[in-house]
């Protein structure tokens, strides 16, 4: 594991009735974005892509933090629907989150053979070739955890990270690092921010005023 | 075998052809939605034919084949044509879509199923031995025409007609029917109660021990033969470099023998070797469809490789170019 550096993020928290506001910010210099070599396919892919595994907006949100609200006794979630797409050789979204038992639809939109493999943990739980364009595959979200999703047809940098989840009270932050979660059961005071980049959630105090929080972050691939 | 026993073959051999190539019938295969799946299971990740049948997004030459990914837009669809000067021969990818004029869209069902299986043409010409009809002839009829039906479903693309052809006496062999065998018919379905049978029905599916058990000189081993599996043969493709192909038995020296279950299989399902290094062509060009087969089939095949007979034949690293190893991460 390498440590790239530590970095503190900034929870602005609004109680808006039963919503939950805010944002996850980058204390410190905003990483310049970078990209990475493509090494195969690049009639298709292009020459390099977007290193999307940390993205930080030009406010200093951070993108991509899935941010869940911890319940002891979370009511049982009603099911939802997850599209990931195979685009110019990068799994969109990058990051995504439904409740479990949702059902995740993945396509290829690309000229080029892609095969999508989610592990979670060290089972396989699916693994389908893309062998048509706009071909569409639809599998469920059976097991709580993370899916980790790759394609294994030479793109090693594809990467996708499905959170299946107990419930439906979570949010994927947007390209400035908002959030917003609606209806949270009464009861609820605290969050989970989860980042591909941290070695272990965070957890959050939910209400009052905005919220600083050291957030060391380490460089998981 | 010495050249009078070669010249007494060949000549032994024109006179018998014929008994290679049995009559089509008129059989229909119906689509019905389990023939569909299984047909897509069976070409997109065991046969994985879109390794060889499918265009490439980088061109229609040998270089484009092993170097670009699989195209989308020529699915199934062939057109990749070369001269092997080396082998003497020219290669070339038929297209499995239905266009009528470069395609199957004129063909009956059962000459496709009879090329699938025997290797026959829709002219009766004996077809090149590239396609592993020698492994296809084990197949279920019910899977022949689930592949049938599957192709059948899939967009047509117009593509380039052309077919494989190689010189020499080894051609004038091969034109002969020195690879092929007699039709296949009422194959039953593969039982899946005995796992490690059931694996060797996925090998021969997957066609592995036509790279796996040949011999130096690219001549197929059979079951009885000692080094069955053993690998050996050296693959040297354009601008690749030398890759030996590896032994799957379980020796514990040169094979697979100090590997569990569950190593080999996930090998397979990442295509990253057992020492941790990328695999390259020829199995990179089809490992990203094996990897997406079952966890039945992959334990299955696992199993009948680990019930083979160990047998120590030490397999040369491989030489890969620069520009390969650079691909693969090793430099």
């Amino acid at each position: 594991m390498i440590r790239l550096w530590a970095l503190t993020s900034l929870f602005a928290l609004e109680a808006l009735a039963a919503e939950v506001r805010g944002v996850v910010v980058l204390k410190g210099d905003r990483p310049a974005p970078s990209t990475l070599a493509v090494t195969k396919d690049v009639h298709a892919c292009g020459e390099t892509i977007p290193d999307d595994s940390l993205i930080v907006g030009e406010q200093g949100g951070v993108a991509n933090a899935v941010v869940v609200v911890r319940l002891s006794k979370p009511p049982p979630p009603k099911p939802g629907l997850v599209a990931i797409d195979q685009l110019k050789c990068r799994f969109l979204p990058r990051v995504a989150a439904v409740p479990v038992g949702s059902t995740i639809e993945l396509w290829n939109s690309d000229a080029v053979l892609h095969n999508a493999r989610a592990m979670q943990g060290t089972a396989t739980v699916f693994n389908y070739p893309f062998p048509l364009k706009n071909l569409k595959r639809k599998t469920t979200a059976k097991k709580e955890g993370v899916l980790d999703v790759r394609c294994d047809a030479g793109h090693t940098w594809m990467r996708s990270l499905i959170h299946v989840l107990p419930h439906a009270y979570f949010a994927v932050t947007d390209q400035e690092g908002r959030f917003a979660i609606a209806d949270v059961p009464e009861g609820a005071s605290e969050l989970e921010v989860r980042h591909e980049k941290l070695d272990q959630p965070l957890i959050v105090p939910m209400g009052g005023e905005p919220l600083k929080v050291a957030l060391p972050l380490g460089a998981k691939r | 075998m010495n050249a009078k026993k070669l010249v007494a073959a060949a000549l032994l051999l024109a006179a018998c052809t014929g008994k290679y190539i049995r009559p089509t019938t008129d059989e229909k295969v119906e689509a019905t939605a389990e023939r569909l799946a299984r047909g897509e299971y069976l070409v997109n990740s065991v046969g994985a034919c879109g390794g060889c049948h499918s265009g490439r997004e980088g061109g229609d030459n040998l270089h484009a084949f092993i170097n670009s990914g699989e195209s989308t837009e020529k699915y199934l669809a062939g057109g990749i044509g070369d001269t092997v000067p080396e082998m003497g021969a020219t290669l070339f990818m038929p297209n499995l879509t239905s266009d009528e004029e470069t395609g199957l869209g004129t063909w009956t069902d059962d000459e496709i199923m009879r090329a699938i299986r025997d290797g026959i043409g829709k002219d009766g010409r004996l077809l090149f031995p590239m396609m592993p009809f020698n492994s296809y002839q084990h197949m279920s009829d019910e899977d022949v025409r689930s592949i049938v039906a599957y192709l059948r479903s899939i967009p047509k693309v117009k593509t380039k007609s052309g077919k494989s052809e190689m010189g020499g006496f080894v051609g004038f062999l091969l034109r002969r029917g020195v690879a092929h065998h007699l039709p296949a018919t009422n194959v039953p379905p593969p039982d899946k109660s005995n796992q490690v049978k059931y694996g060797e029905y996925v090998m021969r599916l997957g066609h592995c021990w036509e790279c796996h058990a040949a011999t130096s000189d690219g001549m197929p081993r059979q079951e009885d033969d000692p080094l069955w599996m053993a690998g050996g043969r050296v693959e040297e493709l354009p601008g690749l470099g030398k890759v030996p192909i590896r032994n799957l038995t379980p020796d514990k020296e040169t094979g697979l023998g100090n590997y569990t279950a569950e190593q080999i299989k996930q090998a397979m399902r990442t295509g990253t070797r057992l020492d941790g290094k990328k695999m390259a062509p020829p199995m990179s060009l089809y490992i990203s469809h094996w990897s997406t087969m079952t966890d039945e089939d992959l334990d299955a095949l696992v199993s009948y490789l680990q019930s083979l007979k160990p047998a120590k034949n030490a397999i040369p690293e491989r030489e890969l170019s620069e520009e390969w190893k650079k691909k693969l991460g090793e430099t």
